[in-house]
């Protein structure tokens, strides 16, 4: 083999590692958005749950509430 | 991010295994006598061809427990592995018409084997169009099994091209045993483990995701249900 070859050979190992280096990024984003549903899917079960276990104080507490989350960079009013 | 590393620690354990085997498959292999170099490609190509082959088996047994059970876990084992399979596949195009061009002088020719692989590859990919235009779940996922196990016949044809019909496709595996040098096969085989450690790691990520998504539907659905309950 000359040493062009071999050159070569790594010039197409590095892009294949490339490929691979690629291919895990997607996943690491992947398990990100996976944590991070959890997570918000949990903030809205636990927000809905108090909600329908608070006391009734008026007669607006028995109509139907859609569970309300802050979204990322949202202010307090 | 860190939490994201740590958690899931052994997920990354793999990426260092497949640069091994790619560091075997290009330059620690010895080179083909009539191909030369370019026989490495097929290291590759085998290794994307074991993975689809595997992927599309565990999409077609979870399609038929969906259609047994009617569970959700069925459908996601499917649609995930199903996926994967898709991307090994479009692997398996990719590298083939690369070797087929320097080892046939052709990019493409309607050998059986890769008439057989691009079919497999046209239908899998309709499943996959099929998931994403579908919102009616338990029809999506009814339909989507039907289809994968109709797919699935072509899985064994397609092995088997090579050996029922006149193809110029090589025949590695043959009756008679391993049709490759002892120096070749460690690379291949190190391919070859080390891409199904990469689809038993991206299915536990795609149905993790695939779970996590599904909390989201079931949430909605229960809100919905409760407010139109009200």
């Amino acid at each position: 083999m000359t040493p062009l070859q071999h050159e070569y050979l790594l010039a197409l190992f590095g892009a294949y590692t490339g490929l691979f280096i690629i291919m895990f990024g997607f996943m690491y984003r992947m398990l990100q958005k996976s944590r991070k549903l959890d997570h918000d899917v949990k903030l809205l079960k636990d927000e809905w749950l108090g909600q329908s276990e608070a006391p009734m104080e008026s007669d607006d507490a028995d109509s139907s509430v859609m569970p309300t989350v802050r979204g990322h960079g949202m202010q307090d009013a | 991010m860190r939490r994201v590393f740590a958690k899931d620690w052994w997920i990354w354990t793999v990426l260092p295994v497949m640069l091994i085997a790619l560091y075997f498959d290009f330059v620690g292999s010895p080179n083909d006598a009539q191909l030369g170099a370019s026989a490495r490609i097929l290291y590759f190509h085998i290794g994307s061809a074991s993975v689809a082959g595997i992927a599309f088996t565990v999409t077609a047994i979870a399609s038929i427990g969906y259609l047994i059970q009617r569970t959700v876990v069925w459908d996601i084992w499917a649609a995930a592995s199903a996926e994967i399979g898709t991307v090994f596949t479009t692997m398996i195009l990719v590298s083939g018409t690369i070797w087929g061009r320097v080892a046939w002088g052709a990019w493409w020719t309607w050998d059986p084997r890769l008439t057989a692989t691009l079919i497999l590859w046209i239908i899998f990919a309709g499943y996959l169009l099929l998931r994403e235009w579908s919102d009616n779940f338990e029809r999506r996922a009814t339909y989507s099994a039907i289809i994968a196990l109709i797919a699935y016949v072509d899985v064994p044809i397609d092995y088997m091209t090579i050996r029922w019909w006149r193809s110029i496709h090589p025949v590695i595996f043959t009756n008679q045993g391993i049709n490759m040098p002892v120096s070749m096969q460690i690379p291949m085989f190190l391919s070859m483990g080390a891409m199904t450690l990469v689809f038993i790691v991206w299915m536990a990520v795609r149905m993790r995701l695939m779970r996590a998504e599904l909390g989201v539907g079931d949430l909605k659905n229960a809100i919905r249900a409760h407010i139109e309950g009200q």
